[in-house]
């Protein structure tokens, strides 16, 4: 472990930042090579902060879904740079959240929403508790569909009959989800959940030298991106 | 007969979980696949029933290769049963749950319907046929999983630890059902940690340690050598483990042990 106790060596609320403000500066831009420039921006705060295979298999789904993004709003004759431009905005809103993700345990990512964001801690633990099952239901959804393959399932080819046909893949997934959703409750509320006390956080939030100037980069970076291009 | 030939198995990075196996299992009889966590017991049921594939080698069933076969033809012949029934349970109510099988597998309605009503019978469910299947107690789930695999009748089951987190009624139900199966004709292959029940259900036991097949023979061969079977990372069942403490060689199950001490009393009554 880290002096920040996460996998990187930096604490989230400075991910956390740099997301918001990649995040704001893409909105703020039309201009492709502004967009490229903030790609490219996370692209290497991705290769520095690690993250590992998890990471790169997500960044690269997010590339197939960019471009088939850019491709639908191409078929509906919206001109090529606002399609690019959707595409890009896509891309750095959601790889700047997983580079987030990914490279931070989550009870860290909740210590730093309550103590430094002053998000109340029901919130910050909800927001937390999806990231958390979110790898979880993945798997959970390959073992049901292997499950239905082994009684015959087999989806149709044709896209509506499709639709018909996940829905036995999502039906027990949502009454699992609704079990798990319901002992998690109670097993948080036994563990003092609901208790409006003092709150100990293990995970360290503190920010370090490199950390202020990881975003005082980034941020310089985006502000350049936007006023120049 | 099914039969494994050079198998080996790895998931993706990681390391070798079979390195060449070949093994050949009864399908007219029960047998039990054990062995310590992580050895493979279910992944092999799982490359068996094509959720996986193997990197290199055969399955085959009756002679015919079904290793290339996708799971969903594959239902025709062989049923899965999952350690977690909640995984694959999404109707309405149990008699569509179990009907869903046949129909995917385009039996036509007569067939459906005698398949679905055999099913419900054999698993003791046809009082619960308009029940909704989230409702059921997990026993019942477990027995609903198992008619709904049996409605495609199959000529081989596979059990993955079906008797986890059941209570001792519900427990013995499903042993006793596996067994009425098994007269019936069909195959069981029973992944199992529960050394009481392999001792007292199965015909053939496969231990799997070190990518390989450690042993295949019968239950009474395997807990024979008792250094053996602590070596494999297994327990003796406790009918075996008294009667070996108290010098009456090896009893099986309680039954065989209850023999044992009555004669052993006769004997010394009659001195």
């Amino acid at each position: 472990m880290t002096a920040n106790n996460d996998m990187t060596g930096f604490a989230a609320l400075t991910k956390l930042l740099m997301a918001l403000t990649v995040s704001v500066a893409s909105l703020c831009t039309t201009d492709l090579y502004a967009l490229g420039i903030l790609i490219i921006l996370e692209l290497i705060c991705a290769v520095i902060m690690g993250g590992g295979k998890t990471l790169w298999k997500g960044i690269g789904a997010l590339v197939i879904f960019a471009v088939i993004l850019a491709f639908i709003q191409l078929i509906f004759s919206t001109p090529l740079f606002l399609s690019l431009g959707s595409a890009y905005k896509m891309f750095i809103m959601a790889v700047s959240l997983l580079i987030l993700v990914a490279t931070t345990p989550t009870q860290t990512i909740t210590a730093s929403l309550v103590k430094q964001c002053r998000l109340p801690y029901d919130y910050a633990f909800m927001i937390t508790a999806v990231l958390r099952f979110v790898p979880d239901l993945l798997k959970e959804s390959k073992e049901v569909r292997q499950a239905q393959a082994c009684r015959g399932f087999h989806p149709s080819k044709n896209p509506v009959r499709r639709i018909v046909d996940y829905m036995m893949i999502l039906k027990p997934m949502v009454f699992k989800a609704i079990s798990r959703s319901e002992n998690m409750a109670i097993s948080l509320s036994l563990r003092g959940f609901a208790d409006k006390g003092k709150r100990t956080f293990m995970s360290s939030t503190k920010l370090h030298t490199s950390d202020y100037t990881v975003l005082l980069l980034n941020l310089c970076i985006c502000v350049a991106a936007v006023k120049y291009f | 007969m099914l039969n494994l030939k050079n198998i080996s198995f790895s998931y993706a990075g990681r390391e070798k979980i079979f390195d060449n196996i070949d093994l050949q299992i009864d399908t007219s009889l029960i047998t039990a696949i054990a062995g310590r966590n992580g050895t493979g017991k279910t992944t092999l049921t799982r490359l068996i029933m094509g959720l996986v594939k193997a990197k290199a080698g055969t399955v085959e069933l009756d002679g015919k290769i079904i290793s290339d076969m996708p799971s969903y033809t594959l239902a025709k012949y062989i049923g899965y049963v999952f350690q977690n029934p909640d995984h694959q349970l999404f109707a309405s109510t149990v008699y569509e749950e179990t009907a869903y099988a046949p129909s995917k597998l385009g039996m036509n309605a007569e067939q459906i319907k005698k398949n679905v009503s055999q099913a419900l019978a054999d698993t003791g469910l046809s009082t619960k046929q308009n029940f909704m299947p989230q409702t059921l107690s997990l026993g019942d789930k477990q027995r609903l999983s198992i008619a709904s695999s049996l409605a495609a009748a199959p000529k081989l089951l596979i059990l993955d630890e079906p008797t986890s987190g059941q209570d001792c009624r519900e427990r013995t139900v499903l042993l006793r059902l596996m067994r009425k199966l098994n007269k019936e004709g069909i195959g069981i292959i029973l992944v199992t940690h529960d050394m009481d029940i392999l001792a007292e259900h199965a015909d053939r036991v496969v231990v799997l340690a070190d990518k390989k097949i450690a042993f295949n023979g019968t239950p009474r061969g395997l807990f024979a050598d008792t250094e053996k079977t602590t070596a494999f990372g297994l327990e003796l069942p406790e009918a075996a483990r008294i009667s070996n403490e108290i010098g009456l060689g090896l009893c099986l199950t309680p039954r065989e042990l209850y023999k044992k001490l009555a004669e052993r009393r006769k004997s010394n009554d009659s001195k």
